[in-house]
């Protein structure tokens, strides 16, 4: 929609050609540079300069043309008595020009066959985080992403294109590979994770995501789709610099409190009165009086460790320029952000540095350099997060922090011999550092072939490379026991010998391709045509040392040879070397914008493959038919509100070969897979450890990679001239030959570890859409966008042994089943009354007390057993997601299988506001440990549990028919749920405000003077407001570690772009 | 100068083309090593023996019936489910658990597939080693196969027999891998079998390692041997279960006759034994009660002892335990917080030599009018007791690195004159009443002011405490095992490395006793079996601090079975003792186990005394041993996959 504004400035000059003046300004009032002026039915035009100015002479009553890329065109009709004018253009919503960047290519908007979808640079920053990928959230239909942890330097999320796994990350045509962060940097280490998550905002020009066969042409590493990343380049002119800033408070989203002493001590005195063989008080009268006239004091552990908010800030400036031969981009971002702990002693400080220049050598070769750096540093205690977080809610409210209180003595916790807010501290028990490197660096060069017009050949050669370099120094130190009846002090010494650990991790890739580039129109057909080779190299690497310490010195020269160890992480992840050739081909045909057909197709072979196993071939095909440009639409005057209407399909055959593993041939591992805490690896003999070989058993040499069979069948939809946008998807991936051994079928007295088979299938299947609108009220310009996705995977195919009955069978089998589906006893209420209890249509063991869980008799015999267990919920496997376990990925992560987000966004003459609605639906979510249990293992309790069942005299015997009951949401303390039941779960979805941003641009005319081209102020804030039926903690707070994992959190920023 | 630019781009264009689609794809995995490496060389063969040794399986440290084999978290330890302890994590009978980490039946076919493949791949590498270096290693083969057999048939009765390597063709099918269970019978006969192949092929010795004892030697293969054939004896003797397959196979149970045979292998490799391993005596005095104390500690200790036949070594970082942090006594706690998880009940205990009975064989506690004794110093009650007893549990007040070891339930500070009565009337199971009782919920405790003015802890540094069970909760806390020189700041999981001691002498000594009375009561053997019987259970006493045995008396058996459990209490034996005597559900059924609370009575002297309260468990678990387990269930994937196993009874 345009929104033009005409002042009426001047009389009128002459009668035939008149001069025309005017200044053209965006939405936002600045002046645009460059737009095109033309007199329409002629060739004469001009274009503005950088103040947006433009002069030109025109006949009275001639129509000026304007035009600008993204903006669209506008016709001002001159004549009258104006001459000067002043032109507002505002961006168009259609975006059908719009070009999208595809595999390997660009295509424009209108004639895209498959189902891809974009988002701006512009659109990533309204929301703020350390994460790109947390700033996606809601804005690209189906792109699923879920938060694991706002932990400082852990940017551990769940990634998913349609439900589909793990997708390939593509920065500026070249593949990253996930880098296998294992760390093992003591319980500090994180997850696998990818660039993406460390790029700075600011650097994106543009995220594309290819969901359907459009990704086919990266072949083997396709099937889960591709998110291809376009970082900024440079624009000719003078130097122009954009500086953007924010700073803001972290406050965690969902982090339990434990109970006070008088609580504690309530909840203690319920769980020894609940005892069928005869209760009794624990805690005395004289106990809870103590605290209740001040004696004693209860200890808050929770303010002692967390505080109530940790700064974080971001900077970043970029400048660009150049001249017409030669444009740089030069970036330098900066990202700052604290911990939750009162120490400060968790923090993350990331350094981002980017150049990218690109030179018109001559008329035919163009040469592009794109340099990238980041450099990030995660600081910790040696004490984990998840630990403390864990003792903070264990440590009894009854027991002081330090000794008799005496600050110079911490506490021997009663529990597990700990003590929070010494864990917290490196000064006591050491610390962990965590050092990223990753470089990226490309150079391309472009050769316009003579003779044939359109040809090109591209020649690209990419190094990339990440190092860790992570470092413990674990700390001895002592806590304290005072004995009252002695008036002594006794120390417990924790983690004596100090130690250093040093660990180095190299993950170098190196890329290179060369391609040749087709494209002509040939009167109403448009044909363009592909070649490409491409060699990949990837490796991964690492060491560590290991010493124990003969003085306090924080560096291995001051470890003790005797006690020293080097080792290397034999890993998946961790040790490798890949090397793959590819050849990809892609034809396109477009005849009058009407009709589109594309083929492509990429061959793979890999070093990951076994070597009889021949090419990988991956084809794809699509087309798009615009059928309001058929003549009969366009005749149809009922229809012309209708700009656009395109129908598209497509399928296609990806490649999966991430699980692939050397399964062809057969021999040991060396030494063996084992910890401390199983099988060890090797064995001790006359004093001197050997390690032992393992074997790997049985090779399977016709193991392949997995296959997805990907349809896609969608509609593009555009009205009123771009006032209403919709886009529409259904899709369904089959994927066959999956990977997983045949240990539920082969007897186990093989005696060897199975080889993975390609034998499990499933399907995937859902569908996306979005929706735009764009218009104004008045001076309030505003624009809608709405997202919604879903998606839901059934196995079609999982083969394993009969089970010996039908109802095993039943039970135990997955083909044909949704994948996360839950078996678990139904819940059926709670026991309100003792009467309740007596009559209870099922057995009632005799220690039920009023409050207590009732499941249900899903099968109606009259006992609750295993057999009326079914399936209960979906949920995610508790304890899957990107972690990495065995350095494998554990399959099938916590997924929803509906994510939607609504961006509302608007502006009032110099305020802007955008608001990001985002949520998702169907998940389940259960906790263990002492979110689920209170007084969990003799620990203390987390306060919502003192919302339960509980008789109203608490030393009312529990079991006594006339005891009167207080009601409450859990069971009376002693009572536990069933882990496997619907009592532990909770429904996980939520909807809420991820985003909001306010923003004040100072008008041009106030800065101008200074030299400033603009300068705006903002407030912005993430996870603001959340609707969810999950109570106690974040819904998309991970289950892992026993749900001990860092909160996510709420940020509120401030913020200023300033533009010179 | 521009051409020479656009000439070097071009170069560069061309390397990046020769580059691509050219790249070498015969990339080798950087973690994966072959046949030859291991077999080739033997730095590589000590690898794979490395991996037969660290998949033997063994119950050791790293042994609970909760959690298996292999693995590091004992919190419910065996003691627990025999009623050799109580535990705070264990509260009754149970079957062992055999599948949560290291699974226990495809865990033993792996290791005979290892064994296996090692015996049929080595001829064709023979030509490297000298010929008696390869057969000690074959027989070092069959020693592991033959004992992964034996811990396979003492749970299951008789398993499928894989004794050549088995294939799979991915994606064919697995008719030819469904295996049914031999017999019992037949799979005792392997295990024979495997063992006696060992004896013929290993060594007297490691000449290089000398008699360390990690790896086996014929000797090692014999005590085994002694051993298994004692299992299979007295299993074939008192078994009363029975399972046949559709063949008419019995999978489950022998005929009773097939005992003696079994028995008398058992005696035949006990001999064997003798003259190459002896007893530990290194500190032992015949006089010296401490000495004798000491000795029995140390043996657990000394890498030298001539007793150690076979031990599994541990080593910092790479292999490790941790049995102290579980079980050092609760004032010694290290700082994982665990402590205290093995406490030997009272039964237990009482089947000690030289401690105050009464009649029906229970400890004294009370004077002749019902009263409780009193006692300056709690170690009093056991000074009279085999020193055995004290190197095997820590008593109220005995000393424990440098401390004494502070266990006391609580202050008495009622009326003293006239003695005092009974807290409770004999056999309650009620909690003890709140007056005049001081205690503490916690191990941090509010000192009570004695009457002579000084501070005392309600309870003992060790418990025992009223809302927290990491403490003695027995009355006593386990000694055997524990490092007396282990600093404190050590005492953590994952980091003790005493060595497990699996076969000692004594036990060869103690199979040698049962075979030959078990012999004798079929009416096998001659007088000398009794009298050889009793000579070895007698070197056993006197080294124990015992009293020696004279008098055969009607059953001998009972004498020699109870000497075991004392002698080999606390080293995951009893459990199977229990099991292939078939006495398991005889001795819990609706049990509560005993226990001994010492109380510190405020007001009686002129500082205060001991008295001693023997009751049953305040927590009163009830210990029921289903008879079924003494077959344990197969894993429900054993038959699934494999239909023509069949599953034991009951299950």
């Amino acid at each position: 929609m345009l929104v033009a504004s005409i002042f009426f400035s001047a009389a009128a000059l002459a009668q035939d050609q008149i001069p025309v003046n005017g200044t053209v300004l965006d939405e936002k009032a600045e002046p645009l540079q460059g737009v095109s002026i033309t007199i329409k039915g002629t060739s004469l035009g001009t274009t503005t300069d950088s103040l947006g100015k433009f002069s030109i002479r025109a006949a009275r009553g001639a129509t000026l043309v304007l035009s600008y890329v993204k903006y669209g065109t506008k016709e001002i009709k001159v004549g009258g008595s104006q001459t000067v004018y002043a032109i507002s253009l505002s961006p168009v919503s259609s975006s059908l020009n719009d070009v999208v960047v595809v595999g390997y290519g660009t295509q424009k908007k209108l004639s895209l066959t498959g189902a891809v979808s974009s988002v701006s640079g512009a659109q990533i920053v309204t929301t703020k985080n350390e994460n790109v990928e947390n700033m996606l959230t809601g804005k690209v239909p189906g792109l699923h992403i879920i938060q694991n942890t706002a932990e400082p330097g852990d940017f551990t999320n769940t990634l998913s294109i349609r439900g589909m796994g793990n997708p390939l990350i593509v920065v500026d045509g070249v593949q990253q590979p996930d880098f296998g962060v294992t760390g093992g940097n003591g319980d500090n280490n994180v997850g696998t994770s990818n660039i993406l998550s460390r790029l700075d905002p600011n650097d994106i020009e543009s995220i594309s995501v290819l969901k359907d066969a459009s990704a086919a042409v990266y072949g083997v590493k396709s099937a889960n789709g591709v998110i291809l990343i376009t970082t900024k380049k440079g624009r000719s002119g003078t130097l122009s610099l954009a500086y953007t800033g924010t700073y803001g408070w972290q406050v965690p989203s969902g982090l339990p409190k434990p109970v006070d002493a008088t609580q504690y001590m309530t909840l203690v005195n319920e769980q020894s009165m609940h005892n069928s063989n005869g209760g009794r008080i624990t805690y005395t009268p004289q106990d809870f009086a103590d605290y209740a006239n001040g004696t004693k004091k209860s200890t808050d552990w929770y303010n002692a460790v967390f505080r109530k908010s940790a700064p974080q800030t971001q900077h970043n400036i970029t400048a660009t320029g150049g001249s017409d031969n030669t444009t740089y981009l030069l970036s330098l971002g900066y990202t700052d952000q604290d911990g939750l702990l009162q120490s400060g002693d968790l923090n993350y400080k990331r350094y981002n540095v980017r150049s990218n220049v690109t030179s018109h050598v001559s008329k035919r070769i163009t040469v592009n350099l794109n340099l990238a750096a980041i450099l990030d540093q995660k600081n910790a205690p040696a004490e984990s997060f998840w630990w403390t977080t864990r003792e903070t809610w264990r440590e009894l409210p009854t027991q002081t922090i330090y000794a008799n209180n005496n600050p110079q003595y911490p506490t021997n916790g009663l529990v597990d011999g700990g003590n929070p807010v010494v864990f917290m501290d490196k000064n006591l028990v050491g610390y962990s550092t965590q050092n990223n490197s990753f470089f990226n660096g490309a150079i391309s060069i472009d050769y316009k072939l003579p003779f044939i017009d359109g040809l090109t050949l591209r020649g690209l050669y990419s190094y990339n490379t990440q190092l860790q370099d992570n470092k413990q120094f674990q700390k001895g130190f002592n806590l304290y026991t005072y004995d009252q009846a002695s008036n002594t002090y006794s120390a417990t010494g924790n983690n004596f010998p100090s130690y250093v650990q040093r660990q180095y991790y190299k993950y170098p890739k190196n890329t290179d391709q060369l391609s040749l580039n087709y494209a002509h129109t040939f009167g109403d057909h448009t044909i363009g045509a592909l070649a490409l080779m491409e060699g990949n190299q990837q490796s991964a690497d690492n060491f560590a040392a290991y010493r124990q310490l003969s003085i306090p010195v924080d560096q291995l020269i001051a470890g003790n040879s005797n006690l020293q160890d080097a080792s290397q992480d034999n890993g998946r992840t961790a040790l490798y070397e890949y090397v793959t050739n590819s050849f990809v081909g892609r034809l396109t045909y477009d005849f009058r914008s009407k009709y589109f057909a594309e083929f492509s197709f990429r061959d793979d072979k890999s070093s990951r493959f076994a070597p009889d196993q021949g090419w990988g071939f991956f084809p794809s095909v699509s087309a798009g038919w615009r059928i309001s440009e058929e003549n009969f639409w366009q005749k149809n005057a009922a229809l012309s509100f209708i700009d656009n209407l395109k129908l598209r399909a497509s399928y296609g055959v990806l490649g999966d070969d991430g699980q692939l593993y050397y399964q062809f041939i057969s021999g040991y591992n060396y030494p063996a897979n084992g910890d401390n805490n199983r099988l060890p690896r090797g064995s001790v003999f006359n004093g001197s450890f050997y390690n032992s070989v393992q074997s790997t058993g049985i090779p399977n040499p016709q193991v392949s990679w997995a296959t997805s069979h990907t349809y896609d069948g969608g509609l593009d939809f555009e009205a009123w001239k771009g006032l209403l946008g919709f886009s529409f998807d259904y899709f369904l991936r089959d994927r066959k030959g999956l990977l997983a051994d045949a240990a539920l079928q082969v007897p186990d007295v093989l005696g060897a570890p199975l080889p993975q088979e390609n034998i499990r299938g499933d399907r995937t299947q859902g569908f996306d859409f979005e929706v735009n609108h764009r218009s104004h009220i008045g001076k309030f310009n505003y624009t809608i966008r709405a997202t919604f996705a879903y998606t839901n995977t059934r196995w079609t195919n999982y083969p394993m042994a009969k089970q010996g009955n039908s109802w095993l069978d039943w039970r135990n089998e997955e083909a044909g089943r949704n994948t996360g589906v839950h078996f678990g006893q139904g819940a059926a209420g709670q026991y309100t009354s003792y009467n309740q209890i007596v009559n209870s249509p099922v057995y009632v063991g005799r220690g039920v007390v009023v409050g207590d869980y009732i499941y249900q008799d899903w099968n109606g015999d009259g006992v609750i057993d295993d057999n009326d267990v079914h399936p209960i919920v979906y949920a995610g496997d508790p304890n899957s997601g990107p972690f990495v376990n065995n350095n494998t990925v554990v399959a099938n992560p916590l997924m929803p299988k509906i994510s939607y987000g609504l961006n509302l966004g608007g502006s009032y003459k110099d305020f802007d506001v955008n608001l990001l609605f985002q949520g998702t639906a169907i998940l389940n979510i259960s906790y263990i440990e002492q979110l689920n249990i209170p007084l969990w293992g003799g620990g203390s309790a987390l306060t919502q549990f003192l919302n339960n069942y509980h008789p109203a005299d608490p030393t009312a015997d529990p079991y006594n028919p006339k005891t009167q009951w207080v009601p409450g949401t859990f069971a009376y303390t002693g009572t536990t749920t069933d882990v496997n039941s619907a009592w532990s779960y909770t429904n996980a979805s939520y909807l809420r405000l991820k985003a909001a941003e306010i923003g004040y641009s100072i008008p041009a005319r106030i800065i101008a003077r200074a030299g400033i081209k603009g300068v705006r102020v903002f407030a912005n804030g993430y996870n603001l407001l959340t609707f969810t039926k999950v109570k106690y903690v974040d819904p998309e707070h991970p289950t892992g570690m026993y749900g001990y994992l860092y909160p996510l959190d709420k940020i509120f920023n401030i913020g200023l772009n300033v533009k010179f | 100068m521009k051409k020479y630019t656009l000439i070097i781009l071009l170069f560069a264009l061309a390397a990046i083309a020769t580059n691509t689609g050219c790249r070498k794809l015969d990339v080798p995995p950087k973690s994966i090593i072959q046949d030859q490496d291991v077999f080739g060389s033997s730095q590589g063969i000590v690898a794979y023996m490395a991996r037969l040794y660290s998949e033997l399986p063994i119950e050791d440290f790293r042994y609970s019936p909760q959690r298996g084999l292999n693995m590091f978290w004992i919190i419910s330890p065996t003691p627990a489910t025999t009623g050799e302890a109580l535990s705070r994590d264990q509260t009754g009978s149970m079957q062992e658990n055999t599948g949560p980490d290291w699974n226990i039946w495809s865990g033993c076919y792996t290791a005979i597939r290892d064994c296996d493949y090692f015996i049929q791949t080595i001829p064709t590498y023979a030509a490297n080693y000298n010929a008696d270096t390869v057969k000690r290693w074959i027989g070092e083969a069959y020693f592991v196969r033959g004992m992964t057999y034996f811990a396979l048939v003492k749970r299951y009765g008789g398993v499928p027999l894989i004794n050549k390597v088995l294939n799979y063709q991915p994606g064919s099918p697995v008719d030819s891998l469904q295996v049914p269970r031999s017999s019992e019978k037949a799979t005792w006969d392997q295990v024979d079998a495997d063992l006696t192949s060992a004896i013929a092929n290993l060594p007297e010795a490691w000449t290089s390692d000398g008699k360390n004892g990690s790896r086996a030697n014929k000797y090692v293969a014999a005590a085994f041997e002694s051993r298994a054939m004692l299992y299979a004896g007295t299993t074939a003797k008192y078994n009363t279960t029975t399972l046949f397959d559709a063949n008419h196979n019995q999978v489950c149970g022998m005929a009773a006759g097939e005992a003696a045979g079994y028995l008398q292998k058992s005696l035949n490799a006990a001999k064997m034994l003798e003259g190459h391993y002896s007893l530990y005596l290194s500190g032992w005095s015949a006089t010296d009660k401490n000495a004798q104390y000491q000795n029995f500690v140390n043996l657990f200790f000394d890498a030298g002892s001539p007793e150690n036949v076979f031990i599994r070594e541990y080593q910092y970082p790479n292999s490790v335990h941790g049995y102290d942090a579980y079980n050092v006594p609760r004032q010694l706690i290290g700082s994982n917080g665990y402590s205290a998880e093995v406490n030997p009940t009272l039964d237990f205990v009482e089947q000690f030599d030289g401690l105050p009975k009464n009649a029906d064989g229970t400890l004294t506690t009370l004077d002749a009018s019902g009263h409780y004794l009193l006692f300056d110093n709690p170690m009093d009650l056991f000074s009279g007791a085999e020193p055995r007893l004290r190197g095997t549990v820590i008593l109220p007040g005995d000393e424990f690195k440098g401390q004494s070891i502070d266990i006391r339930r609580g202050i008495y500070t009622g009326p003293v004159a006239g003695g005092i009565s009974p807290l409770l009337p004999a056999g309650s199971r009620a909690q003890y009443p709140a007056t005049n009782l001081v205690t503490s919920s916690t191990a941090s405790q509010t000192a009570y002011k004695l009457p002579n003015g000084n501070l005392m802890n309600p309870a003992g540094l060790s418990g025992i405490f009223t809302g927290d069970q990491t403490c003695a909760i027995s009355g006593f806390s386990v000694r055997k095992w524990l490092n007396p020189n282990l600093a404190t700041a050590q005492v953590l999981e994952n980091n003790e490395t005493q060595s497990w001691i699996e076969m000692r002498y004594a036990e060869v000594l103690l199979n040698r006793a049962e075979a030959e009375a078990e012999l004798l009561s079929l009416g096998q053997g001659g007088a000398d079996l009794q009298t050889d019987a009793m000579a070895s259970i007698n070197q056993i006493r006197s080294r124990a601090g015992a009293t020696t045995w004279t008098n055969p008396g009607t059953t001998p058996i009972d004498t020699i079975r109870k000497e075991r459990r004392k002698e080999l209490a606390f080293e995951n034996k009893t459990y199977w003792d229990l099991r292939r005597w078939r006495i398991f559900s005889k001795e819990q059924n609706g049990r509560i186990y005993r226990i001994l609370m010492p109380f510190f009575a405020a007001n009686s002297g002129a500082n205060g005394q001991y008295f001693f309260d023997a009751r049953t468990d305040e927590r009163n678990d009830v210990y029921t041993y289903d008879p079924r387990w003494y077959y344990e269930q197969l894993p429900g994937n054993a038959i699934s996959k494999s239909p023509n196993v069949i599953q034991n009874p009951g299950y």
